[in-house]
């Protein structure tokens, strides 16, 4: 296979780093500028991240920063896994740019630009670097980005959202940094393959306690139930493309961060017990929740951390298939979610209301933009041929495999639950008769060819799953078998 | 040992702040002090007992006589963080006392359900 | 390429073109669908008896698509059946909104359809079977704004037993590690007791709803009623179908005979089976007696469908050879004569814009082919000879009284003789009786929707002449698949035990008679004075408008008043509670979700410690 010359990976982090504080210094040259900056800048991570991915799917790709080596420099790791989110943030991201580029915005929009590339880079950062504190640095520019962001519509509830997510959003961070200390302290080094290495001399009660502030540090971005509290009103006080980038992007990260811990730097088997339990208690409650929202936002907010229970689910069961369908599961929602919010963004733009009630008969009068949604909502419900099937099937296929029936059974209850609610949606959209009050205003091009992109690529992964999953065993593989890659790491040395 | 106390004993007293103070401001700095705690307990992890700071501030200085430098960059690197989410947070609060014309964290839940 | 996967393509792309190329121009829609059926249809029926194989892998499962006897016997009733909607909707469908979208999703239920019966593996079968259903359930809300809760309804229930379904496929695949149906059923045999149950309960409410056996059966009477008139046809005779074809493949092609061995048997029946024949015949039964008191000829026909769904079942169920021919014989004839009433009712409905039967009467003059396809259908339907109905009843009765199933016989005598009461109910104050005036003027529908109905109902009279040509087929499906010693029976003799009835001369019989009283009828009474059926006189008096004249109102009273107490207890009613009481129980999680933000907070600290205290097992 030809495979397309890269650039040096710290890039994909130092690029968008540096445009997003260009921005203002840009700003004052055009108006216009600073909508494409991050066009271009995601489009040159997710060029990065397709050209990286042949190399990292040999072997992990280490870079050295500033010539110091590991373990002792701060290094880039790029394995397999690194590199699909990347290639999925970068996608969200650039799709999500696209979308920006007519969104309405009634403030000055440079900032917006500006934190929403710095959430990105967070993202992009977390998912390839190999320290742990960098890993720490990275969701604390991704949080601190998303708290302005939330906040970002000067109104009310923006605040109140924004401040809720902050004071959850600093306790989580201020458990992992406790819990990066705790390893510090009896480990003696930072750099992940190392402590994986090292952690197994260490007594074990300091690392489990370590893995507990972690696991409720992740936990908390992503979303498992009752460390979510957060997410709703953050989903859906925030602007709608930023909504879209927490379903797609920043759950994503977190979730990451959580699989990193439980499985490569820790090595407890009781884990995945529990995190199989949480996930589907974080299933089921976001599913009910789900139910009785009156809110569009929150809705999907509640059915972003359905989904994320389900991909818990496939974590904690722990084998190379589970671990590849919760990666797939993970693909599919970035891609839905989002498609979900922009084209949820929309109508609520149209009705001028975010309830549900308001949004009858969308369907004769926006007809693109609701059948977009439509489409989210049976590619999430796990309709074939569209690419949620195959992997909820996975997920499924192999939580049977293991024993868990109940769970499986629970699970598909959650799924019920969830299409009872989506077709609801759905149903007031096309069978309500339309209200007269509707503004009528054509569907921004960039928006739809955002939501294009996105539908296109989630038929695409339906119709064939085995061109994704060829890429996410390998993925599977790196966070099953930690071995591979401690030593490339270590090769460094 | 002391220091391990005190690190502790900042992080409870500013989880307690952030879970029990109604007030706004007092969350917040209990949310600071919290950090302050976290801090203090990395520098106390890489302290040694009568070593000195990790700068080659005089020639006769060898590794071996400093304390860990690893951790004090790591809390210049928290510190940075917890400034920001400290002022961001306060911003927010000004932005919520304008709305709401209440610090009570308690009236504020408009978003609920 | 491989036939199957040919045939596959035609279908899915001709959906995607017709809906593409129907924004072009709106003839295209229906001539594409007709093409691509035909193509594939052709290509279809040439694979008779070859079981060509075309296999694959996708996402780590394996894929086997094959068309063997069986899937052709089902595939080739879907293609005709499908060719004769399409035809039908091109009439019917004319000059209505979203035609696109119509076609669209009639071709993809139809390719759905024949993925289902060519899949030799669960995933692939459960793949075309979730595509069914989606796309059946854009045909249930094509009527959108008086679709919702029908739709909602289909879909749900549907997914339940997609669900239920999807269980049972994981449950085999984590123990023989595979989802090939050869593989199953040399396998079956060596699981457990408790894992059998499981499964056939696990399937049966899988195919059970989409066979609308009670009581699964609450989505169809309003799904039917609210999709448009030819696809209820195709609903009704076809989609139903897959249910009975999943039913046929789990009790002879999963389980492979297997269930004798492992459960008790009553009668020669093992337990499974024998249920599955009550659960049939109650079906039959019940929905019998609903069928007749409705006022709304596509919910009567819902009912009606439910019910012969039953007997299909319950022919299932008897698991002997004569059962299994019963059962499969009469899913023929239930789509034939389904479909044909379906589309002569959306015929009426048509025409004169209703399907109350209050609002409706003395239609034979006006509508005479479609009063004469109804005729043939509830012949059929009521199972009376010359028409095929005869056979496929006469065949499910033998195999009942032959096992010595007198109980079940009596429910399933009880229950076709009260399907007398809803045919006559159907056709009498539909096409007899008096004329509404605004009805004086309707014509006769178009050829295009009245040459499937005609076509079909020749075929129901073949049938009845050579029952045989039918039997046969059934005969080496039942051998080539399952092993079983097919039916035995001569050109047009049907030999039994307890007689023969040679169906030719039967027909001839009758044939003769109606020929003979036809042409006497025209000849002798031409001279006599025709009155119109509005004078009726009330002895002078003059009738006030409290006075209900309309006699299709309140048709059965007796009746309904009789079985009044049965219909009180309704399995849809109590779904709609046990889902309203489980929404209002989500409610509590109002109380975590409080909104405070300290709250949450409180959460996340809680957790860890709670997490600390039984930090064991995380070890």
């Amino acid at each position: 296979m030809n495979t397309l010359p890269y650039f040096d990976p710290a890039l994909m982090i130092a690029l968008p780093l540096l445009a997003a504080f260009l921005i203002p210094l840009l700003k004052r040259a055009s108006e216009r500028i600073p909508k494409f900056v991050p066009l271009l800048i995601l489009g040159f991570n997710l060029y990065e991240s397709i050209a990286l991915l042949p190399h990292s799917l040999q072997k992990p790709i280490v870079v050295i920063i500033a010539a110091w080596q590991p373990p002792l420099g701060i290094n880039l790791t790029i394995g397999p896994l690194g590199n699909i989110l990347a290639l999925i943030i970068s996608l969200v991201g650039f799709v999500v740019a696209v979308y920006n580029i007519k969104f309405v915005l009634e403030e000055p929009g440079e900032k917006y630009y500006m934190l929403f590339l710095l959430m990105i880079t967070g993202a992009t950062g977390m998912v390839l670097t190999g320290d742990l504190f960098n890993l720490f640095v990275f969701l604390e520019i991704t949080s601190i980005s998303a708290y302005a962001l939330t906040a970002f519509i000067r109104d009310r509830n923006g605040a109140e959202a924004a401040f809720k997510y902050l004071l959850i959003g600093s306790i989580s961070s201020t458990m992992i940094l406790l819990g990066i200390a705790l390893i510090y302290a009896s480990t003696g080094t930072l750099n992940m393959a190392d402590i994986a290495q090292k952690i197994g001399q260490v007594d074990s009660r300091i690392t489990l306690a370590a893995l507990i502030l972690m696991i409720v540090g992740f936990g908390v971005e992503s979303e498992i139930f009752p460390l979510n509290g957060w997410a709703p009103d953050a989903y859906s006080q925030a602007p709608t493309p930023v909504g879209a980038v927490f379903g797609g992007i920043v759950v994503k990260a977190g979730v990451y961060g959580l699989a990193r811990v439980i499985y490569t730097i820790f090595s407890f088997q009781g884990v995945f017990h529990f995190i199989l339990i949480m996930g589907i208690i974080t299933l089921l409650m976001a599913e009910m929740s789900a139910l009785r929202q009156k809110q569009i936002k929150r809705m999907l907010a509640f059915s972003s951390i359905g989904q994320m229970g389900l991909v818990l689910i496939a974590l904690g069961l722990a084998t190379q298939n589970a671990v590849a369908g919760g990666l797939f599961q993970m693909f599919n929602h970035a891609l839905i979610k989002p498609l979900l919010f922009l084209s949820a963004g929309y109508l609520v733009y149209y009705s001028g209301s975010k309830d549900i009630g308001d949004l009858d008969g969308m369907g004769k009068i926006k007809p693109v933009t609701s059948f977009f949604f439509a489409f989210g909502a049976f590619a999430l419900m796990g309709l074939p041929p569209l690419n949620g099937f195959w992997s909820k099937l996975i997920i499924i296929s192999e939580t049977v495999k293991s024993g868990y029936i109940v769970l499986a059974a629970l699970a598909l209850t959650g799924s019920i639950i969830e299409a009872v609610y989506y077709l609801r949606v759905v149903g007031r959209l096309y069978f309500k008769s339309p209200e007269e009050h509707v503004k009528t205003k054509y569907v921004h091009a960039s928006a739809v060819v955002a939501m294009s992109i996105l539908a296109g690529l989630a038929l695409f992964a339906g119709l064939f799953p085995d061109v994704i999953l060829h890429y996410l065993q390998p993925a599977a593989r790196e966070l099953m078998d930690k071995t591979q890659y401690i030593q490339a790491v270590i090769a460094i040395k | 040992m002391i220091y391990y106390i005190g690190a502790f004993s900042l992080i409870l007293i500013g989880i307690y702040a952030v879970l029990v103070k109604r007030n706004l401001i007092k969350i917040v700095i209990g949310l600071s002090l919290v950090d302050a705690g976290v801090h203090l307990l990395l520098i106390a992890i890489g302290y040694i007992k009568d070593k000195t700071a990790p700068i080659f501030s005089n020639p006769s200085l060898s590794a071996g006589d400093m304390v860990d430098p690893v951790p004090q960059a790591l809390v210049l690197t928290a510190i940075v963080i917890g400034v920001a989410v400290t002022a961001l947070a306060l911003t927010i609060v000004i932005r919520l006392y304008d709305h709401h014309k209440t610090l009570n964290i308690n009236k504020i839940r408009e978003l609920k359900w | 390429m491989k036939p199957v996967a040919l045939v596959l393509l035609i279908l899915f792309g001709s959906s995607i073109l017709s809906y593409t190329l129907g924004k072009v121009h709106s003839l295209i829609e229906n001539t594409i669908a007709l093409i691509a059926l035909l193509w594939a249809g052709t290509v279809f029926a040439m694979q008779y008896g070859v079981s060509d194989t075309f296999s694959f892998s996708m996402a780590g499962f394996d894929i086997v698509w094959r068309i063997s006897i069986l899937s052709w016997f089902f595939g080739m009733m879907a293609f005709i059946i499908g060719l004769g909607v399409v035809i039908y909707s091109m009439a019917f469908m004319k000059d209505k909104e979203r035609i696109g979208y119509y076609c669209f999703a009639l071709c993809i239920t139809i390719a759905g359809t024949i993925g289902i019966v060519v899949s030799a593996d669960l995933i692939s079968f459960f793949f075309f079977w979730e595509i069914m259903t989606w796309s059946s359930f854009l045909m249930v809300i094509y009527y959108r704004y008086e679709a919702q809760k029908a739709g909602i309804k289909y879909f749900v229930m549907s997914l339940i037993g997609a669900y239920s379904m999807l269980l049972a496929i994981f449950l085999i695949y984590s123990h023989t590690h595979s989802t090939r149906f050869d593989v199953l059923t040399v396998m079956w045999e060596n699981f457990s007791s408790g894992l059998q149950i499981a499964l056939l309960s696990l399937f049966f409410v899988g195919f059970g709803v989409k066979a609308a056996i009670m009581p699964l059966h609450t989505w169809a009477p309003d799904a039917y009623r609210i999709s448009p008139s030819p696809f209820t046809a195709f609903f009704s005779g076809i989609l139903s179908k897959m249910g009975i074809f999943g039913l046929i493949l789990l009790f002879y092609v999963f389980s492979a005979g297997s269930l004798a061995a492992h459960f008790v048997t009553v009668n020669g029946v093992a337990l499974p089976g024998y249920l599955l024949a009550w659960f049939g015949a109650l079906t039959a039964l019940i929905a019998t007696i609903i069928a007749i008191v409705q006022d709304d000829a596509k919910r009567l026909l819902a009912y009606s469908s439910v019910a012969q769904l039953g007997y299909i079942a319950l022919g299932i169920g008897l698991s002997s050879s004569l059962g299994l021919a019963g059962a499969m014989f009469h899913a023929v004839n239930h789509t034939i004569f389904k479909v044909m009433l379906f589309m002569a009712v959306g015929a009426v409905i048509y025409r004169t814009g209703t399907y109350k039967f209050s609002e409706l009467g003395g239609l034979i003059t006006r509508m005479p082919y479609t009063f004469f396809v109804v005729l043939l259908g509830i012949i059929t339907l009521a199972g009376i000879p010359p028409l095929s109905g005869f056979v496929g009843k006469w065949m499910l009765y033998e195999a009942l009284l032959q096992q010595k199933m007198v109980f079940l016989a009596i429910v399933t005598f009880a229950a076709s003789t009260a399907a007398f009461l809803y045919c006559y109910r159907l056709i009498f104050t539909i096409f007899l009786g008096q004329r509404p005036e605004r009805f004086d003027h309707i014509k006769e529908v178009p050829w295009s929707m009245r040459a499937p109905m005609l076509l079909l109902s020749l075929l129901t009279i073949y049938l009845g002449m050579y029952p045989y040509h039918l039997i046969d087929l059934i005969g080496k499906v039942e051998s080539t698949l399952f092993g079983i010693v097919p039916v035995d029976m001569s050109q047009s003799v049907l030999f039994s035990r307890m007689g023969s009835v040679n169906t030719l001369t039967v027909m001839n019989i009758v044939g003769v008679v109606f020929v003979l009283v036809f042409v006497l009828f025209n000849t002798l009474y031409k001279r006599s004075r025709k009155v119109v059926l509005k004078d009726i006189h009330t002895s002078g008096e003059v009738p006030g408008p409290h006075i209900n004249l309309h006699y299709a109102v309140d048709f059965y009273q007796p009746f309904s008043r009789g079985v009044s107490a049965i219909l009180k207890r309704s399995a849809d009613r109590l779904y709609a509670a046990i889902g309203e009481n489980l929404e209002n129980l989500f409610d509590l999680m109002r109380y975590i979700y409080t909104g405070n933000g300290q709250t949450y907070a409180m959460y996340v600290v809680i957790f860890l410690a709670l997490l600390f205290v039984f930090s064991q097992w995380l070890v």
